[in-house]
């Protein structure tokens, strides 16, 4: 009898043993930290988009149909693409997002291109990755109107799907393995070898001297000490209206969704500060500012040289940076 | 037959079973290794720590502005963090530590975005308000406006306290919150209409300026010097001691298991051969052997007299791995079962386990057992004799120990590691009295372990730290247990240096106190943060502050003099040929002398004074409480007479001198920069009076100031503003006939009227605006060139100035090309005139760039020529055509002799060497006479007022019926 309790904690000993083993191996496991973008260490302010990632191109596959998959807002009838449209530029062409039941949203939809680069998401930047701000659109009551509920029990019904969720994952479809995917996905979407970027590796001849001019002039007006970084912004917040008030010139009063930054923080002086918007591809994403009060390029250009260098930009001089920022559009990258 | 003692038996089985479980657990090695990954992820925090803050003092001075890699670092920061909590999670020390890095972890994030914001901010606003106070300022000349010339320095003012504001070194003069002056307010609105909207820009930017400049750094300051470097240094601290501590127990408590199963084994050893016999035979007994011995963590072996086995144990056969095969039958010998410690067979003579059983004695021992798989394996082996009715052998345990022989490789391990460990490790008794001490210790102090242990610490104290201190360190030390922190001490040889000491409070098992000292030597690590301050505020070769240092020593010092009522003076020194040694004995001759300088500038003043070298060959002297012009006076003799003994330099002895520029405070200028810019233009009214004297500043210098900078402000938009015209001169042979023009540069300002060359030249060429002009000159004077060929004289040949700047400049020869081809022009209708001065700063580059000129066809000429530096062996090597006799020597001609004869040996040196003469500022009939006779028919072109002034070349042919004279011949 004696002994064999003896042996009973013989065993759960090494029980212990063996568990505590176990959790020490799955903690340096966790240790290893994945990076899908290194900055490069670099005095230039603008650097080229690489032309390869380090992506799982499982989950970009299965992130890829998520994305434009209807069952994720609740009455079926947006996706992910319906805002953020892959061949619109990775926006919607809308002032403001259009959501469930036609309902407006606040701000212009920000392109989902070269999303991956950005140091944090949404505008006033409350989402500090890809994976967190996928599930701010899915609950928005303005936006897709859902739950993970609601979306788990419906894409379980698909067994096709459920298959490619296993093959990745044992436990199937689960949000963070939505969320997951999702945001993959979203990484794989860059737009490499725009004319400027082939102009920065050397390739003299990709910028006319029109674009080049242009770049000068952003470098020498200093629009460059934003939008600067590999996506010519997303790195930082900046005020809007450095030099003049632009909310009062507007026209509309500014609402809650004016307020940007000061909604997360609650500091009087991040009022009205945004995250400065990524200029790649912006050719494609009219209309533009964070509430889509500009319909061309032309004037937003006009306007922002103004509100927040204070420079009154003549004709020729847009010309120019038009002429540049035109060469900020890139080819949306097939990943295979 | 005996009664088995059953309680003892499981008692002692049930110890051993806890003992060997307690052996293999990992968890007191899990200790070691958990603090060696938190060493790890605090030293990757580390790294990350300092690039970023290498960054931010980059993108603070616009070394970079791509904020991308910023991100990545304070990312890496945040995830850093975070990974290392789950590990601190009960070690509540270091998780104070964590935690409060964690909590400044969302301000500093905050700072970080706020910074980028506010660097964005300001530097642009800076970048715009200094490319636009230009056009403002001259936009107010043209407007007549009631504030005047007031304006004007309030701008200026404006300017540079923004400069200040903008760049000001966070931790140096850090930016106060300025107000931007009501004055500008209001004067923008007395102002034209049509001048209000671009001052009111102005101020908007110097606004934005102002109002972010006190934030940013602020932002600054809490990135680069917060908290959380110290704190992660003292986690890292706190963790390596804990480290060591680990490292100690486990090996101790290794040590102590297994000491415990070795006694339990003897024990059981015991047991089993007094029961064996007895269990054998009988049944209900053996039974209970042979459960006993089934469930024995060690190996039970009974063997015959012929040493065959008879009996194994389940663990017996588990340990050496022969399940299933048995072991029954098998011979110890003669089956490898006991062999040598290489895994060869062992001679039944050499085994020394039969040897002492043939003494009838029990052998305890270590032996080598081969396992079926092939393995050998140590093992603590008992043996003793065994008898019972009709049997007899021996009864072998054994224990499997390459545990225990792993142990004794860690305790090594845990010896080398503290005799080899690069920290210094002492241990001293209650009393402080040092116990033991590692040779890095040693090393680190320079006593010899002899010296040390014995004694007592105080041996190494310097008096750097007071009895304050120490109190608080015994205070903190009985208190808490632990005291850390920095400490000076002294090595044996008298040096000192810095250590990092972490000291615990231990308590041995017997209760003694002792004081454990782990310590680092951190000098080279403090040299380098005093050498790193040094690096940013002296300058690394004289030892002297530099400009950074200067500026903030002469605002305190202004401060302190303004607040004691008391004068302040400034010495601006400058050397008086510097540049020459410099160029003809080296560089490193040069440092040499710099070094010399500064020794004797700082053995000229008191010790509270500051010597500075702001460049160059430029020194400044701070003199607190100066008692006036007679005391400055005596001691700027004294300054040029100590700079102008000789110097012994690379075996050379060379002498040079200092000009001195002197002004005082507050009677000459109330701030810094005018203070230094005023006794900058002293020092160069000293230079121009004859060097190596001094001179103190007067008020017609600040006029002279002024009104240089209203030029220079001026000029800035007179090319623009199309106030600048070529004036043409012909060059005319003797009898009369013009074949070129000279062109030359007038200005009519519309605010200061005409300005003369000689006053608006260098200024351009001190504010870089020469090469404008420069290019404007030489498009200009081809343009009129093709238009006279045009229009009356096809061989029309102009001659165009080239300052040395542009003669220097990148892409002369593209434009001077680009011109000719612009207006289809031959290259020698073009002149180039270059003085022998801008030539000869770097003779094979001016000789590279004169063949390019050649190559284009063009015509050089040596402007001034024999006021100078001339060199005939250059003459003769360079592509020179003309060479142009200064206006000097044509003056003297007629009634200065040795005039006339340095005229007609240019002219013969001309005709030797096959160039061209052309004299400058022919006055009178009676100079072109003396030049006619001195040329003796040789070829030559005058220049000057006897046959022409310059002229608007609009006059040029009105003017001189010559050309139409030209024009007959000609055409």
């Amino acid at each position: 009898m004696r002994l064999q309790q003896t042996w009973m904690i013989a065993v759960a000993l090494l029980l212990a043993l063996a568990v505590g083993w176990r959790l020490l191996a799955e903690h340096d496991q966790l240790a290893a930290e994945t990076v899908f973008y290194l900055p490069p260490a670099t005095d230039q302010p603008i650097t080229p988009i690489p032309r390869q990632l380090s992506l799982d191109t499982r989950k970009v596959a299965l992130g890829r149909k998520l994305f434009h998959d209807r069952r994720l807002s609740h009455d079926n009838s947006l996706a992910c693409s319906s805002c953020h449209d892959l061949r619109m530029g990775g926006s919607d062409g809308r002032r403001v997002a259009i959501g469930f039941q036609g309902r407006a949203g606040g701000l212009n939809s920000p392109t989902v291109f070269n999303s991956g680069f950005n140091f944090r998401q949404f505008w006033d930047g409350r989402a500090a990755s890809l994976e967190e701000q996928v599930a701010g659109p899915i609950h928005n009551p303005r936006e897709m109107a859902s739950n993970w509920q609601e979306i788990t029990a419906k894409l379980r019904t698909d067994a096709a799907l459920v298959e490619e969720f296993r093959a990745l994952w044992p436990e199937g479809v689960r949000p963070d393995h939505i969320v997951d995917a999702i945001a993959e996905f979203e990484r794989s979407l860059i737009t490499p070898g725009s004319a400027y970027d082939r102009y920065l590796q050397g390739e003299r001849d990709a910028l006319n001297s029109e674009a080049r001019e242009g770049a000068e002039l952003f470098r020498s007006l200093g629009c460059i000490a934003c939008h600067q970084g590999v996506n010519l912004g997303g790195n930082m917040y900046a005020s809007m209206g450095v030099m003049a008030d632009f909310f009062a010139e507007r026209g509309v009063p500014p609402g809650k969704f004016d307020l940007g930054r000061f909604n997360v923080t609650g500091r009087a002086e991040d009022r009205y500060v945004f995250k400065v918007p990524t200029l790649r591809n912006i050719a494609l994403t009219a209309p533009y500012l964070h509430d889509g009060s500009i319909a061309t390029l032309d004037e937003t250009v006009r306007t922002i040289a103004r509100y927040q260098l204070g420079v009154q930009l003549n004709d020729r001089d847009t010309e120019r940076l038009l002429a540049f920022l035109r060469s900020l559009t890139g080819r949306l990258q097939e990943t295979s | 037959m005996q009664r088995i003692p059953r309680y003892p038996l499981a008692a002692g089985l049930i110890a051993a079973i806890i003992l060997f479980a307690a052996l293999l657990w990992p968890g007191v090695s899990g200790h070691v290794e958990r603090h060696e990954a938190i060493r790890g992820q605090a030293e990757r925090l580390h790294l990350a720590e300092s690039r970023l803050r290498e960054l931010v003092i980059g993108y603070r001075h616009g070394i970079s502005s791509n904020y991308d890699e910023g991100n990545m670092w304070m990312e890496r920061i945040r995830i850093g963090l975070n990974a290392l909590g789950p590990d601190l999670r009960d070690i509540p020390e270091l998780l104070d530590y964590w935690q409060r890095l964690q909590q400044g972890m969302d301000g500093r994030e905050t700072h970080w975005n706020d910074f980028k914001r506010r660097n964005a901010e300001v530097r642009n606003a800076l970048h715009l308000f200094q490319s636009e106070i230009g056009r403002v300022l001259q936009h107010l000349h043209q407007q007549p406006h009631k504030s005047g010339d007031d304006l004007d320095d309030d701008l200026i003012e404006l300017n540079k306290l923004l400069v200040e504001q903008a760049l000001g070194e966070s931790g140096l003069s850090a930016p106060g919150q300025y107000r931007l002056p009501m004055t500008l307010r209001r004067s923008a609105e007395t102002l034209p209409l049509a001048v209000q909207p671009e001052f009111k820009r102005l101020l908007g930017l110097a606004e934005v300026i102002l109002k972010e400049s006190p934030a940013l750094a602020d932002d600054m300051q809490a990135l680069v010097h917060g908290h959380g470097h110290t704190q992660l240094t003292a986690l890292a601290e706190a963790n390596r001691i804990r480290l060591l501590q680990a490292e100690t127990s486990a090996t101790r408590y290794r040590l102590g298991l297994l000491l415990g199963v070795l006694l339990l084994a003897l024990v059981l050893i015991g047991l089993g051969n007094r029961h064996l016999a007895s269990l054998r035979r009988l049944g209900e007994q053996g039974a209970f052997f042979k459960n006993m011995t089934d469930h024995l963590r060690v190996g039970v072996l009974a063997v015959d007299d012929e040493e065959h086995i008879r009996f194994a144990n389940p663990m017996a056969e588990q340990l050496l791995a022969c399940h299933g095969n048995g072991l029954i039958g098998r011979s110890m010998h003669g089956d490898h079962i006991h062999v040598e410690a290489d895994g060869s067979s062992m001679a039944r003579e050499r085994c020394d386990v039969l040897s002492r059983l043939k003494q009838g004695k029990v052998y305890a021992g270590e032996q080598y057992l081969r396992r079926d798989d092939g393995t050998v394996i140590p093992a603590f082996v008992t043996t003793g004799p065994w008898e019972t009715a009709g049997q007899s052998g021996f009864i072998t345990v054994f224990q499997d120990i390459s545990a225990r022989v792993a142990e004794e490789k860690d305790r090594r391990l845990a010896e080398t590691v503290f005799e080899n460990s690069q920290q210094g490790i002492v241990v001293t008794d209650a009393s402080g009295t040092i116990l033991r001490v590692n040779p890095a210790y040693c090393a680190m102090t320079g006593y010899r372990e002899e010296e040390l242990v014995g004694a007592n610490p105080r041996l190494l104290q310097s008096d750097k730290q007071d009895t304050a201190f120490y109190r608080t360190m015994w205070s903190s030390l009985t208190e808490s247990g632990r005291w850390q922190g920095e400490l000076r001490n002294r090595r044996r040889n008298g040096e000192l240096y810095t250590q990092w000491i972490n000291i615990d409070a231990v308590h041995t098992e017997r209760g003694d106190l002792l004081y454990v000292g782990i310590a680092s030597d951190i000098s080279e690590l403090a040299d380098a943060r005093a050498r790193l301050s040094s690096l940013a505020y002296f300058d690394p070769l004289t030892h002297l502050p530099n400009r950074i240092l200067f500026h903030d020593r002469l605002s305190q010092a202004l401060a302190q003099m303004h607040r004691e009522n008391k004068l302040l003076a400034l010495i601006y020194a400058d050397l008086d040929n510097f540049k020459s040694i410099n160029d003809t004995l080296g560089h490193a001759a040069g440092d040499q002398l710099l070094i010399e300088v500064a020794r004797r500038l700082q053995q000229c003043v008191r010790e509270s004074d500051t010597v500075a070298r702001l460049g160059g060959d430029e020194f400044a002297l701070i003199l607190m409480d100066a008692q006036g012009p007679q005391e400055m006076a005596r001691l700027a003799s004294e300054i040029i007479a100590s700079l102008s003994l000789p110097y012994k330099v690379e075996g050379y002895d060379v002498t040079s001198g200092a000009s001195l520029g002197i002004t005082f405070w507050p009677t000459d200028g109330n701030t810094a920069d005018v203070l230094l810019k005023y006794a900058d233009v002293a020092m160069y009214r000293a230079k121009e009076n004859g060097r190596n004297n001094f001179q103190f500043f007067t008020s017609d210098m600040a006029s002279n100031v002024a009104d240089s900078m209203r030029i220079e402000g001026a000029l800035r938009y007179a090319l623009d503003a199309g106030e600048l015209s070529l004036f043409y001169q012909p060059q005319v042979t003797p009898d009369g006939r013009a074949v070129a023009a000279e062109a030359l540069m007038r200005w009519n300002s519309r605010t200061l009227g005409w300005i003369p060359p000689n006053r608006f030249i260098p200024i351009a060429e001190k504010s870089g605006l020469i090469t404008r002009l420069g290019d404007f000159a030489l498009r200009e004077s081809c343009r009129q060139c093709r238009q006279w060929r045009d229009d009356f004289a096809a061989d029309m040949r102009v001659s165009v100035n080239l300052s040395a700047i542009q003669f220097r400049q990148e892409g002369l020869l593209e434009k001077v090309a680009a011109c000719l081809h612009e207006f289809g022009l031959p290259g020698d209708a073009l002149e180039l005139e270059i003085t022998e001065s801008a030539v000869m700063e770097d003779a094979a580059q001016g000789q590279a760039t004169m063949d390019a000129l050649k190559r284009l066809g063009c015509r050089i000429a040596i402007d001034d020529f024999g006021t100078g530096y001339s060199s005939l062996a250059y003459l003769k090597r360079f592509p020179v055509d003309v060479l142009k006799i200064d206006k000097s020597f044509i003056d003297g001609l007629g009634s200065r002799a040795d005039d006339t004869l340095v005229v007609q040996a240019i002219l013969v040196l001309a005709s030797s060497l096959g160039l061209e003469v052309v004299a400058e500022g022919v006055e009178t009939l009676s100079q072109l006479e003396i030049l006619k006779a001195s040329a003796n028919g040789q070829y030559f072109l005058t220049q000057g007022y006897f046959f022409a002034p310059p002229v608007p070349a609009e006059d040029f042919q009105k003017h001189f019926p010559i050309f139409r004279q030209l024009k007959l011949v000609a055409g």
